[in-house]
């Protein structure tokens, strides 16, 4: 098991760095209230713009709060969101884009075209109409923006079934009398996942970011909740104040970093052809 | 004594549509190919590279579907089951692949890739379902410890083997073996095609072995078709076919066999030229192209197919004995 272990680390040191990042900010959200030196919706407007000092590491907002806090705080809203709308997306967006690569023909293009219709809307315009339709929430937020999102792992899981299926492999599936539905899901999806998997992880942080835009609208979190995306929104206007924004971008960076090093070491643990014999 | 048909291909066409919007063209993979495969024996299917020889295979299979004509098995059309009345059906007839390296799911294991066809033909006890992998793995010549193993770390033989066991795992009486040596080493061919000789002994197997070798062909099979453009040119049993063959294009392809020693003072007949295009296929006989004793009759008139006794069949206007198709 620890031999394992060194083997890992030695074969992708990235990941390691990956789950290292990812393991920091779960704590920070998990104790956030141990963590925060502060408050983080307390205001106190005799210290704001506090630049980075030792009392406010990451100085204080335009209402003289803690960023530090905020930001600790801020990892229990953003990254179960931004994990979420991932998950929602490219679980449906991708049955749904293998559904028409394999079926084809007039299947492919009905699901097909109905995806091209959701694409070709602005997707923080759909999301924005949606999240208002459905109401002010956390939840709805994320639902509307995994609404805007599945198209694209729809379009690349197709494309990717399209080669798959073509494969000699599915065919000796089909000549030892296996079921459609059954090659589906045994045989052309295990075969499509590596490349999901990275266009996924990608997204992470393009879904923080998205569900950023629409709290700023108003339409995700309400303001005084922190939210990384939000307090980067809030920053980008007064920008002699940096760290305002810097803080919590660089905490959307690197979850975002990390995820990218996850997904691309769990593709190679997904595929056989990567591991060797010890 | 009648031999037992177990397939029957009766005018078998298969068009393929080619180029898009306005102009429909179709190819003619197949264009009427009849042929019966007795059971036990070895029945060869020879010619070029896109002459249909697959397609032929795959169509028997019914993992493709045809334009025109009948595919009988044993005593049913198969020509228009559909994938669930296949699926009883699948246990009797398997196909082994050109293709060792693009026929094994490369996210599978030895073990799901044998157990597989037979999970799915009623074997569902664990412990059963192992011993007969393994029972497989050591009939085909794998060690048992590769039963873990991907397919990935096994060489083409080995993988052509894992293969073979797949096809044999649920006793079928025919197997397709589409083109199952040309990928691999000569070396390894020889114990591939020993293999293939031997289970069939053993499980008294019927083959439809499809290939362009024709030393190949010659080791193993009891009858053959020659398959020229998506049509039979000529068939009959092995001895005639190899000692008087009747077709030119058949004559051209045996000459065309390098032989150690017999080569000094052999005439080859080369063909000049590539195959024609399926898509607009020449008319009369298909082969008078590239035919070197060609006359203007062939280039009007579709040959018949002639008799020339005992099985063996040919389709020129020039090879029968008949003096009527000798002008």
């Amino acid at each position: 098991m620890r031999h394992q272990i060194k083997k890992f680390i030695r074969k992708n040191p990235l990941a390691v760095v990956g789950i290292v990042i990812w393991i920091f900010f779960i704590l920070c959200a998990v104790f956030a209230p141990v963590l925060a030196p502060y408050d983080p919706v307390a205001q106190d407007l005799s210290v704001r713009y506090q630049a980075p000092s030792a009392a406010h590491l990451f100085g204080t907002d335009s209402f003289g709060r803690d960023v530090l806090s905020r930001v600790i705080y801020g990892a229990r809203i953003s990254i179960p969101s931004g994990l979420l709308v991932v998950l929602l997306a490219c679980v449906f967006g991708s049955l749904y884009g293998a559904i028409a690569g394999y079926f084809g023909k007039v299947v492919d293009e009905i699901l097909m075209r109905f995806a091209d219709m959701i694409m070709s809307f602005p997707a923080i315009l759909l999301a924005m109409a949606l999240a208002a339709a459905l109401g002010t929430s956390v939840m709805n937020a994320i639902l509307a923006i995994a609404v805007v999102a599945w198209p694209k792992y729809a379009r690349m899981m197709r494309s990717l079934v399209l080669t798959v299926r073509e494969a000699e492999y599915v065919t000796s599936e089909r000549a030892i009398g296996q079921k459609s539905w059954v090659i589906l899901i045994r045989t052309i999806i295990p075969n499509c996942m590596s490349s999901l998997i990275v266009l996924a992880s990608t997204d992470v942080g393009t879904a923080i970011l998205t569900f950023a835009g629409l709290s700023f609208l108003g339409l995700g979190v309400s303001p005084p909740t922190p939210e990384w995306g939000y307090m980067v929104s809030d920053g980008v206007t007064i920008l002699q104040y940096w760290w305002i924004s810097f803080f919590p971008g660089a905490a959307i960076f690197l979850v975002s970093i990390g995820a990218n090093f996850i997904g691309d070491a769990v593709r190679d643990v997904l595929d056989p052809r990567m591991k060797t014999e010890a | 004594m009648e031999q037992e048909k177990l397939v029957q291909v009766k005018n078998l066409k298969k068009y393929y549509p080619v180029g898009g919007m306005g102009k429909k063209k179709v190819a003619k993979a197949l264009d009427g190919v009849s042929f019966d495969i007795y059971a036990g024996e070895t029945l060869g299917l020879v010619g070029e590279s896109g002459c249909g020889k697959t397609t032929v295979g795959r169509a028997i299979l019914r993992l493709i579907s045809v334009t025109e004509g009948e595919i009988w098995f044993e005593d049913q059309n198969i020509t228009n089951y559909s994938e669930k009345q296949m699926r009883p059906l699948r246990s009797q007839m398997q196909i082994i692949f050109q293709d060792p390296y693009g026929c094994l799911d490369p996210r599978k294991t030895v073990y799901d890739l044998i157990a597989a066809p037979l999970k799915l033909h009623g074997l569902k006890d664990r412990e059963a379902l192992r011993s007969r992998v393994l029972e497989l793995m050591e009939e085909v010549g794998l060690r048992a410890d590769y039963i873990d193993r991907y397919p990935h770390e096994f060489s083409g033989g080995q993988r052509q083997r894992i293969g073979i066991a797949r096809a044999i795992a649920i006793n079928p009486r025919l197997i397709v073996c589409d083109e199952p040596v040309s990928a691999l080493d000569v070396s390894v061919q020889a114990q591939v095609i020993n293999l293939i000789r031997k289970l069939q002994k053993e499980h008294g197997l019927t083959y439809l072995f499809i290939s362009h070798d024709l030393r190949v062909i010659k080791h193993l099979c009891d009858r053959i078709v020659v398959m020229y453009l998506g049509t039979i040119v000529e068939s009959g049993k092995k001895e005639d076919i190899y000692r008087t063959p009747a077709h030119p294009y058949t004559k051209a392809l045996l000459s065309a066999v390098p032989e150690i020693g017999s080569d000094m003072g052999k005439t080859r007949t080369i063909l000049q030229g590539d195959i024609p295009s399926p898509i607009d296929p020449p008319e009369g006989c298909r082969f008078h192209t590239r035919c070197p004793v060609a006359t203007e009759k062939c280039a009007k008139e579709i040959p018949p197919r002639v008799d020339l006794g005992g099985g063996h069949f040919c389709c020129c206007h020039y090879c029968g004995n008949d003096s009527q198709n000798i002008r």
